[in-house]
């Protein structure tokens, strides 16, 4: 196995950070719990009807995205709403940077967006003055951390209440205690002023409805609703692919979105707006723009990789993975942790960066059962796996020989015989308690992490023949 | 309205999408009729049977942490809001510009209480109705429908006098509805939506499915982060 130097950085820096990783554990474990629990009150049967027909309605729209799109495109205009089509990262930053230079913004609120984190929108915005503020309490945390996300859906996972209570204290005019609910207290006062002072709401975007133009919030909190109310300009951003036909579609999504989420019913706060206010209202943005970013997304379509635009983000892979649960979010490298990361990383970002993320797998198939909308999460990193051979043939003539050299061994009985008999004779130097205990790189690399056992005096194939003798007698 | 403007290459944005997409061999997956068919509980209600309703949404509703009152007539829905306003120590509060709340006459239930209550508009430019609408305590609203099996108020924005902002500013919410406006789930509000909107929705509909919530510090349940902490629902008979 390769893995980029820079991976087992990242990944040997989680392993020691057990307060971390005792957090993730807990965490992950209480939301598969909750999942699981929800599944239950749904019954198992209709459960799987739901995430049928999830992946159906995905699917097709994802082969009829320029459809939607363009439909989707045609409403929001009609409806008020100006649109800004991004086929980079870059493009969509510039045009929302314009925008706040435009606008002369100062205080800029943000509802939790994935797709920002992925096009570095923050720096650039606060690079030209403006104070950019981040209103999911998960979320605002890490920003105050000055860290990225480690969970899609708990972005503040990997952080205990002390270190929250030290973050809020350096903001804060008073000393906070490390009670949660007086954490969570000052995180309201605190925000809810700077939502009364707000220039431009900066939101994600969960589901956009191609057939009225209108965009879908999810939150808990209900910091996505107290924008798209209080702020005078909104600009909500979407993945490309985020879209649905209509209603009927959203009430499957919203659905399976909770319960696979959090294991609630619903979200506390849906929100479906079609952007600017009329005239006769008084709350709502008076200028509304839709940002669609690209940023490899089209690359997908067509692919064997196609299937991963289906993703509703939400989060369900990561509590399943057993390597994600063990090294936490920011090991991945990337905006995505978890599986739907190690496959959306490469993918979006190159094989050259994020390749080694094929490996953060142990291929067991959980992160494609959690899956609500039914992505194959775990072929597709076997697929990635085979790219990335491919595209880099990693050991070079020395791998190429040895593959030679095994694929040749292998193909006689007699040479496999041979080859056994040689090991077992010279494997003495390497051996320690019955175990391959040392040997030269990229063995060496191996054995830190795995026990290979030595070769015993007698294998199976060889005992056989005197077993069946003494059937035989 | 006017037409809002586009900004990106139109042309060269879909000209990739249309070229990486591919038919696959068995064709493209073809629109799913009536996505919601078989998830959903589809069926008309009898009065009776939205009594059995008014009992489930309570039991949701009751278990995300909110607060619900059975309201046979207008003396209980006295009592019942005066009981809130002392329970919350109310003393602002704002409610939806809606005719069903209009025939309440809820500024008479608080004439003889600590609060007083204002009717939205609150006033008419920005900068003077957003500070006021902050200092409102308690935001009153009529749950156009509302589903019982998630326990969630359906609160279409159907006239400038009904804005989001009454039903996420205020700490406390007070949402008022009759039985008549009970549906199981997701169904009946399709339905109700098709039949009053088509396509062409309100500006904001907002879902609300008991108090603001988090579990973002150690993944600790905790109530009222940034919306509504105290969340009651009085269910009116429909008589
Ligand atoms: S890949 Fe599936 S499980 Fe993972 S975040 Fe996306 S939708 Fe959820």
């Amino acid at each position: 196995m390769h893995i980029e130097p820079s991976f087992r950085k990242r990944y040997h820096k989680a392993l020691s950070d057990t307060a971390m990783l005792k957090a993730v554990k807990n965490g992950t474990g209480r939301l598969r719990g909750q999942r699981a629990t929800a599944i239950e009150a749904v019954g198992t049967e209709r459960w799987m009807a739901f995430r049928d027909r999830a992946e159906a309605i995905r699917l097709h729209v994802i082969q009829h995205l320029d459809q939607y799109l363009d439909q989707l495109i045609n409403n929001v205009l009609k409806n008020g709403g100006h649109v800004c089509l991004a086929k980079t990262g870059e493009e969509a930053v510039k045009y929302i940077s314009d925008l706040a230079k435009k606008k002369n913004a100062k205080t800029i609120l943000k509802s939790k967006s994935m797709v920002s984190e992925e096009i570095h929108l923050n720096p650039a915005l606060e690079k030209q003055g403006c104070n950019v503020i981040e209103s999911d309490l998960g979320e605002w945390i890490i920003q105050l951390a000055g860290e990225t996300p480690s969970h899609i859906i708990a972005p503040a996972m990997h952080k205990n209440r002390f270190q929250v209570a030290d973050l809020f204290n350096a903001v804060s005019e008073e000393k906070i205690p490390t009670e949660i609910a007086d954490l969570c207290g000052f995180a309201r006062k605190y925000l809810r002023e700077k939502f009364l002072g707000i220039d431009i709401g900066i939101t994600g975007c969960n589901f956009a409805l191609a057939d009225s133009g209108a965009i879908t919030l999810c939150t808990n909190e209900g910091n996505a609703r107290i924008i798209s109310a209080l702020s005078p300009t909104l600009v909500t951003i979407m993945g490309m692919e985020r879209i649905l036909p209509g209603l009927e579609e959203l009430t499957v999504m919203l659905s399976l979105l909770a319960r696979s989420a959090t294991g609630q019913k619903l979200t506390v706060y849906n929100t479906l707006s079609t952007g600017v206010r009329n005239e006769e209202e008084l709350d709502g943005p008076q200028e509304f723009h839709l940002v669609i970013v690209d940023n490899g997304r089209s690359k997908q379509l067509g692919t064997k990789y196609e299937k991963i635009l289906n993703c509703i983000r939400c989060g369900s892979c990561l509590n399943a993975c057993p390597v994600y649960r063990n090294i936490g979010g920011h090991a991945y490298g990337w905006v995505y942790p978890g599986p739907i990361g190690a496959v959306l990383s490469p993918l979006y970002q190159g094989m050259d960066k994020y390749g080694e993320l094929a490996y953060a797998t142990t291929l067991c198939g959980a992160c494609t059962f959690a899956c609500p909308v039914k992505i194959p999460l775990h072929d597709m990193l076997y697929a990635l796996r085979n790219d990335k051979v491919e595209l880099e043939k990693t050991g070079g003539v020395v791998e190429d020989i040895t593959y030679k050299g095994w694929s040749a061994t292998f193909a006689t009985m007699s040479r496999y015989r041979f080859s056994v008999r040689m090991a077992r004779r010279f494997q003495f130097p390497l051996v320690k308690a019955e175990k391959i205990a040392y040997g030269p790189p990229p063995i060496s690399d191996w054995l830190r992490h795995r026990d290979m056992p030595a070769l015993p005096d007698k294998f199976f194939h060889e005992i056989w023949p005197e077993m069946d003798n003494d059937r035989k007698e | 309205m006017a037409e809002g403007l586009l900004a990106g290459d139109r042309e060269a944005f879909f000209s990739t999408i249309r070229q990486n997409i591919k038919t696959p061999p068995g064709g493209k997956a073809p629109r799913v009729e009536n996505p919601m068919n078989g998830l959903f509980t589809q069926r008309e209600t009898t009065v009776e049977e939205r009594q059995d309703l008014r009992e489930r949404f309570i039991k949701e509703w009751t278990t995300l942490g909110g607060k619900a009152f059975s309201i046979k007539n207008r003396v209980e829905l006295a009592q019942v809001i005066k009981q809130i306003i002392q329970e919350r120590q109310l003393q602002k509060a704002m409610y939806w510009d809606h005719p069903e709340l209009e025939n309440l006459k809820l500024e008479e239930i608080f004439s003889d209480t600590q609060a007083s209550v204002s009717r939205w508009p609150l006033e008419k430019k920005y900068n003077d109705w957003i500070g006021k609408a902050a200092a409102m305590e308690a935001g009153i609203v009529w749950g156009d429908i509302v589903m019982a099996e998630t326990g969630t108020l359906v609160l279409p924005a159907s006239s400038p006098g009904q804005p989001s902002t009454v039903c996420v500013l205020p700490i406390t919410l007070i949402a008022i509805f009759t039985t008549a406006q009970l549906v199981d789930g997701f169904a009946g509000v399709v339905k109700f939506f098709k039949e009053r909107y088509g396509t062409n929705l309100p500006t904001t509909t907002t879902f609300i499915s008991g108090p603001s919530r988090t579990t973002d510090i150690e993944m600790v349940l905790t109530i009222g982060v940034h919306g509504s902490r105290y969340v009651y629902a009085l269910i009116l008979d429909e008589a």
